[in-house]
């Protein structure tokens, strides 16, 4: 009975409904909390943009904004000593980029053509060969052997000489009248020996991927680092199953590292074709292989700075960032042999 | 029960024993075979050695080479003084080096200063504040990587040379105060997204906001992550060629280091000769070595931050 009791009296106060209803609680409280909770979730978003806010501001004025304006400039004529700025810009129109693919393309001797096919030549032997040759020698330096960290810096070293003392001095390295190799190539195989390297057309772009030899050093530590990363236990299996050092490598190795093998990849694309400000001092050492060193982007710097067609040199620009849109989403689109791990 | 023993013992003794032998035979051959392998490797470690050093060889050499023996073909410099050598080491510290000297540094430390704080305050947002929109914001920051620098040149110089920036330092420095590096916002964003929540947790219930989570719980934390970014940041400021190329190449007075080396050695300024050979590589022997002493002292940190750049995808 007393149990009942309570059980009823613990209902009727746990209900209160009716008119006599004075304990409700006060009809603004739940619209105030709604409110507060809006304004909580508001603060947060508002948050999070402010602390964004350096990074997406400068994304509209450094990128976004020049970007645009690149694109206007490129539909005009655009005369940089027009004293007014109305009479800076005229003539819209698609002129600018007819003229790329037509009268310019084949033009002798600084066409558009030559230097786009120059420069794919340059980034496909350029990042087959960067590419491979440091994946080998990561490949190399992986095993275990004492000493190994001293040979990885000394890898590392030329990877530290400034970029343009570097041109400086692989300009005169492969001088063909007193550079070093070419003296040392002399003491090794009499008087006749000798390379021509920037002398001769042809074996310019040779000589330009070649002399990379020694940058192998920065992809090769940041390779090791990856090929540490490939768990021990995939190779004692392997090693259980009486498999050869080619098999673990071309199974186990390369498959682990596909995403890095990516992402080099693609901005190994990226960068080879915007390949330009390390040419300068080159060029300006061999003014004899001007042509021969004349990259896509070499183009656009002397159009702009030299000649002063800054619209030209605008719609030149666009080109080269449809080129690279395309072949970005060809890679992205071809990615399935990349292996992202087992969760994925 | 017991043939069955007797068999067994009776076949598996013998093979016992030469499995033994077997065994230390095939240990004995291994063994060789390791050491051959090991000379094998040691023997292409050196030669390739040779190979990496060789530049850095041709650099020293050609900075102590007397200028008038540049052009011969000679691979020790037939004469060493050492007021050549001064000569040559003094390029650098000549009143305009100077002053290129401390265009430089004064474009590095504000670089490293705003590439760490902007690119760790953005990436803790991204990582910890679950704000609508972040991972497009994310998406957008990441896909810049992708834009080539040479179509927003263009247009920046005419807006930089239209405020009279082309004539200071600013457009080497003021774009990373607002943008802080796509890649570096990548790679802090991953490394804070490895600090549990829980730390921050208990900041909260004490009513601490973002700022003071961000400033006492987070910043601590990143160091290391940091530590990488600056150090790779001073280095590519210091080495920067393109950047001063495209929007200060017109004004003597914003060259950095490594454009005014160009610039000497194409004898392009109001000095009055081109650097010579041995003058343009003491410069470079000169600008190597913050690279050497950053790599040396921070290896530690450089080498982790290449093991994180390896955990994008």
């Amino acid at each position: 009975m007393l149990d009942n009791y309570q059980q009823t009296e613990n209902v009727e106060f746990s209900t209160p409904t009716g008119a006599g209803d004075f304990v409700a609680l006060p009809p603004s409280l739940p619209d105030k909390n709604k409110s507060a909770k809006r304004w909580r979730k508001f603060k947060k978003h508002a948050t999070g943009y402010i602390w964004c806010a350096p990074v997406i501001l400068g994304m509209i004025i450094f990128t976004l904004i020049p970007m645009v304006l690149s694109l206007w400039y490129s539909m005009h004529d655009y005369d940089y000593t027009a004293f007014d700025r109305a009479d800076q810009l005229t003539n819209f129109g698609f002129q600018n980029y007819i003229k790329i693919f037509t009268e310019d393309f084949m033009a002798i001797p600084y066409g558009t053509g030559k230097s786009l096919l120059l420069t794919f030549r340059y980034a496909v032997f350029s990042l087959a060969f960067s590419m491979i040759g440091s994946y080998s020698l990561a490949l190399f330096m992986n095993q275990k052997v004492k000493g190994m960290g001293a040979y990885r810096v000394i890898y590392y070293l030329p990877c530290l000489i400034p970029s343009v003392a570097g041109t400086l001095l692989w300009a005169d390295i492969t001088n063909a009248d007193y550079g070093y190799l070419n003296t040392i190539l002399r003491a090794l195989f009499g008087e006749d020996a000798g390379l021509a390297f920037y002398s001769k057309p042809e074996s310019v772009l040779p000589t330009l991927i070649l002399t990379g030899v020694t940058s192998l050093g920065g992809s090769m530590v940041m390779w090791l680092a990856q090929m540490k990363n490939v768990p021990e236990e995939l190779y004692e299996v392997a090693d259980l199953d009486g498999a050869n050092y080619l098999y673990k490598t071309f199974k186990i190795t390369i498959p682990m590292t596909t995403p890095m093998i990516f992402y080099q990849l693609l901005m190994g694309i990226i960068g080879a074709l915007q390949i330009y400000s390390g040419i300068y001092p080159l060029r300006m050492k061999y003014s004899a292989a001007h042509e021969e060193l004349y990259f896509y982007c070499v183009k656009i710097y002397d159009t702009f700075h030299q000649s002063h067609e800054y619209a030209y040199a605008c719609a030149l620009s666009w080109v080269l960032f449809v080129i690279i849109g395309l072949l970005t989403l060809v890679v992205f689109r071809t990615s399935k042999w990349v292996f992202y791990g087992e969760e994925q | 029960m017991a043939e069955i023993f007797e068999t067994t013992v009776a076949t598996s003794l013998p093979q016992v024993d030469e499995n033994v032998l077997l065994n230390e035979k095939l240990k004995r051959k291994g063994k060789r075979r390791k050491l051959r392998k090991k000379i094998t490797s040691y023997v292409f470690l050196t030669l390739f050695s040779v190979v990496f050093l060789f530049p850095i060889y041709c650099l020293l050499i050609r900075s102590i080479t007397p200028a008038e023996d540049a052009l011969k073909p000679i691979l020790w410099p037939e004469r060493i003084s050492g007021s050549e050598i001064a000569n040559a080491y003094g390029a650098f510290f000549d009143p305009y080096s100077l002053w290129y000297l401390r265009n430089t540094l004064f474009i590095c430390v504000m670089k490293v200063l705003g590439t760490c704080l902007i690119s760790s305050m953005t990436a803790y947002a991204l990582a910890k504040i679950d704000f609508g929109g972040r991972n497009v914001v994310f998406t957008i920051i990441i896909s810049t990587v992708l834009l080539p620098s040479m179509v927003t040149a263009i247009p920046l110089f005419i807006i930089y040379d239209s405020i009279g920036w082309t004539d200071s330092l600013y457009p080497l420095w003021l774009p990373i105060w607002f943008g802080g590096g796509a890649m570096n916002i990548f790679l802090v964003r991953q490394f804070i997204r490895g600090i549990p929540n829980s730390l921050s947790e208990a900041a909260v219930l004490d009513g601490a906001g973002h700022f003071r989570i961000y400033c006492t719980i987070i910043l601590p934390l990143i160091k290391p992550i940091l530590i990488y970014l600056a150090v790779t940041t001073f280095n590519g400021a210091w080495n920067d060629f393109e950047g001063p190329m495209n929007f200060v190449a017109n004004s003597q007075n914003s060259w950095t280091l490594s454009l005014a080396l160009y610039m000497r050695v194409q004898g392009n300024t109001s000095e009055a000769t081109p650097l010579d050979v041995n003058q343009q590589m003491a410069i470079g022997v000169i600008m190597m070595l913050p690279g050497i002493i950053t790599f040396a002292a921070f290896q530690k940190q450089l080498m982790e931050g290449v093991v994180m750049t390896g955990l994008k995808g």
